[in-house]
């Protein structure tokens, strides 16, 4: 054993120099190359909404998502090309089941690289599908503590890292990584995030707004692989620390690559 | 029952005996939903009897949805609504029982269905494909179902387009809409030169041949931009009017139908904060017959003459708004480029501005309120209305519901004006439950 002593004192010491010398983006880019190649995700999950008062209500959804093209996404190979007009962002689609007065409402969500991310609301009672405006993305998602902006996917493009420090939490090593939004209609001046060291998921967020108050924390548990090589958070809780209000989502069944197409993702999909 | 003629019965009972049999031969999901509701609607004048002062309406709406998830759909809401001071509102039809057959780029379907168009808040131009309810409400008609076939089709990106969309429908079978009697509250009677006039009963509809209605609209997102453009040739689903003389020498007001063109548009873009909403609809009846009737009073025939009509607006949201809500503000003008106010040109908002707040809770309870005030620009009328609708316990809603209206003494020809002043409350208890089930 004392052998090896200080081989692994090299070790460690050498992989703690790495580990200092990561600037945020790196994190973040190393996020990304770790959650990248799933290309598509289905989802059934339930929502539990918590008053500020204790009062709970219940909601049931379902969650699709196809990763951008040139990820695997769009069921196509890597090596396709996809349009150079609008650069390929991934694309989400959320449809509830319960309760019945929001039944078929549905969200869908387009990340785009150069512009501001589009989103659609549909309202079947109305008949009708309604844009979400740049303001109207920092409001409340059917009144949980998700905004519509947290509904996008995260371009890593569209904000600047700065690693602070790294610690544990919830018994993992974790970077803290700041991130703050380039772009002008983020509900947020700023997010913190614990992304564990060994794979570099994200357990913990703390959100800001825009005066830099403290907003909200999310916790991300359960951290479950899937297929042998992607990890998903099978609960998220958003803690409001403004309002007192929580909101509780879990996953019940979850399935990665089911050959979706982008054709799933259109307006006729949502209205369907 | 009035409006409900048999092809809607035989495709209501034709789709619900397939729902029946549906589970036998396929397996994926069932929805089902069931929704009772009561409401009491107070008008504020008194017309002295009982029976029409007052609306007192038990409704009992049904919702089954039967899908494969891979390309078959039966989509049916049956329903049952009786005002127990007026039968002649109670409706038994559903106005949706559809049959869908789809892949990821198109569907094909079939039966009872009401079509939305427009992406304005106030007022929606383009929004012609189903028929009204006016024995019901005039200030707001329910949309009636229509017998449609339609066929869609999608490309995810088509050059510059995402999401660009063709539906072709067919619209076989001509309803006519229902109207209110001379003993309802919103008769259509009055007088001209001092002679009375009130409502023939009976609807001068369309030939055989000119019944088939068709529309098309092809719509897409080019960057950030929702299009989308429409077209409907076929019968206007909603009467205009005419005098005549009927046997006994009265004069009435004869409800008749004509063909009409519609060429809209709809556009709808987020700048910023705000979004931007413009539409319009272009309405042509340079097809009919010049003199398909006996116009005794007017100097022209009664089919009203080519107009087009414009919604242009903007809605803005502000969010974190007194306590953690979602204010929108909506600001839109309502324009026609015809300003007469004749007999055949007798439509609402040709030149008013709309005001509208929505203001969302955003709590567990789904709490929300509604203002909207329509004023016109020239005149003193103006029309408000507010709904504030709330969960009270579990699924339970109450809601309350009122229009006040402010009618010009001095104009005849106006909608708003011609009828009395039919401003009222309403309040709402309702109640949804349902399940979605997975069959195997």
């Amino acid at each position: 054993m004392m052998r090896y002593f200080p081989a692994i004192l090299f070790f460690l010491f050498t992989g703690m120099a790495h580990a200092q010398s990561l600037s945020g983006i790196e994190i973040m880019k190393e996020q990304e190359l770790r959650n990248t190649g799933y290309r598509d995700e289905k989802s059934i999950g339930q929502m539990l909404l918590i008053g500020s008062h204790g009062e709970k209500t219940e909601r049931e959804f379902e969650f699709r998502k196809l990763e951008k093209s040139g990820a695997g996404g769009d069921g196509e190979a890597a090596s396709v090309a996809r349009s150079s007009r609008i650069p390929g962002g991934d694309k989400s689609l959320i449809k509830f089941i319960k309760p019945v007065d929001i039944q078929r409402t549905g969200l869908l969500s387009y990340q785009n690289k150069n512009r501001n991310d589009d989103q659609w609301l549909f309202l079947p009672a109305m008949g009708k599908t309604k844009r979400i405006s740049g303001a109207g993305k920092s409001g409340s998602f059917v009144g949980s503590e998700f905004s519509y902006e947290d509904l996008i996917p995260p371009d890593i493009d569209k904000y600047d890292y700065r690693f602070v420090k790294q610690e544990s939490f919830g018994g993992s090593d974790c970077f803290v990584v700041e991130s703050r939004p380039r772009f002008t209609d983020s509900a947020y001046s700023k997010t913190v995030s614990w992304i564990r060291t060994d794979n570099y998921q994200t357990v913990k967020t703390d959100f800001y707004d825009l005066k830099e108050r403290p907003l909200k924390t999310a916790l991300f548990e359960n951290l479950t692989l899937t297929n042998n090589r992607f990890w998903r958070p099978l609960k998220i809780s958003v803690k409001n620390h403004q309002n007192n209000k929580q909101t509780d989502l879990t996953i019940s069944a979850l399935s990665l690559d089911n050959g979706f197409k982008g054709d799933d993702f259109t307006q006729m999909a949502l209205e369907r | 029952m009035k409006g409900h003629p048999e092809p809607c019965r035989r495709v209501a009972w034709f789709l619900f005996a397939l729902f029946l049999i549906w589970p036998s031969v396929a397996s994926a999901y069932l929805e089902y939903k069931i929704e009772p509701s009561f409401e009491h609607l107070s008008f504020f004048l008194n017309r002295g009897e009982y029976r029409i002062n007052d609306q007192e309406t038990f409704e009992l709406k049904f919702g089954f949805v039967y899908d494969n998830e891979k390309n078959f759909k039966t989509d049916l809401q049956p329903r049952f609504k009786i005002d127990f001071r007026d039968f002649s509102r109670n409706r038994y039809l559903p106005n949706d029982a559809i049959l869908k057959y789809y892949q990821a780029k198109g569907e094909i379907w079939g039966g009872l269905q009401t079509i939305t168009w427009g992406v304005a808040e106030s007022f929606n131009p383009t929004d012609i494909i189903n028929r009204r309810d006016f024995e019901d409400n005039y200030y707001d008609p329910e949309k009636l179902g229509e017998v449609i076939g339609g066929f869609k089709y999608g490309w995810n990106q088509a050059g510059p387009f995402d999401s660009l969309t063709l539906t072709f429908m067919v619209l076989p079978f001509f309803q006519e809409a229902p109207l209110p009697e001379d003993d309802t509250r919103f008769p259509l009677t009055g007088s001209i030169g001092g002679i009375p006039y009130s409502l023939f009963e009976d609807q001068d509809k369309m030939g055989t041949p000119q019944s088939v209605g068709g529309a098309f609209e092809i719509s897409a997102t080019v960057k950030n931009v929702d299009l989308s453009f429409h077209f409907y040739h076929g019968p206007e689903r909603n009467p205009g009017f005419q005098l005549i003389i009927d046997d006994n020498g009265a004069l009435r007001l004869q409800p008749f139908y004509y063909l009409i063109d519609m060429i809209g548009f709809n556009l709808e873009a987020p700048v910023g904060n705000f979004v931007l909403r413009f539409e319009g609809a272009g309405k042509i009846m340079s097809f009919n017959d010049p003199r398909p009737h006996d116009i005794p009073f007017e100097d022209n025939n009664a089919v009203p003459s080519n107009h087009l009509q414009l919604v242009p607006g903007f809605d803005y949201t502000f969010t974190d708004f007194a306590g953690k809500g979602t204010m929108r503000f909506i600001f839109e003008y309502l324009g026609e480029i015809d300003h007469s106010t004749s007999l055949r040109d007798f439509r609402p908002f040709k030149n008013d501005l709309f005001v509208g707040f929505q203001y969302d809770f955003n709590n567990t309870r789904s709490t929300q309120l509604k203002l909207g005030v329509i004023k016109d620009l020239v005149n003193q009328e103006a029309m408000m209305k507010f709904e504030f609708d709330t969960k009270i316990y579990r699924e339970l809603k109450f809601a309350i519901e009122g229009v006040f209206v402010h009618r010009d003494s001095t104009l005849q020809n106006s909608p708003i004006s011609f009828f009395d002043n039919n401003s009222y409350l309403l309040g709402r208890f309702s109640y949804a439950f349902g399940e979605r089930v997975e069959v195997k």
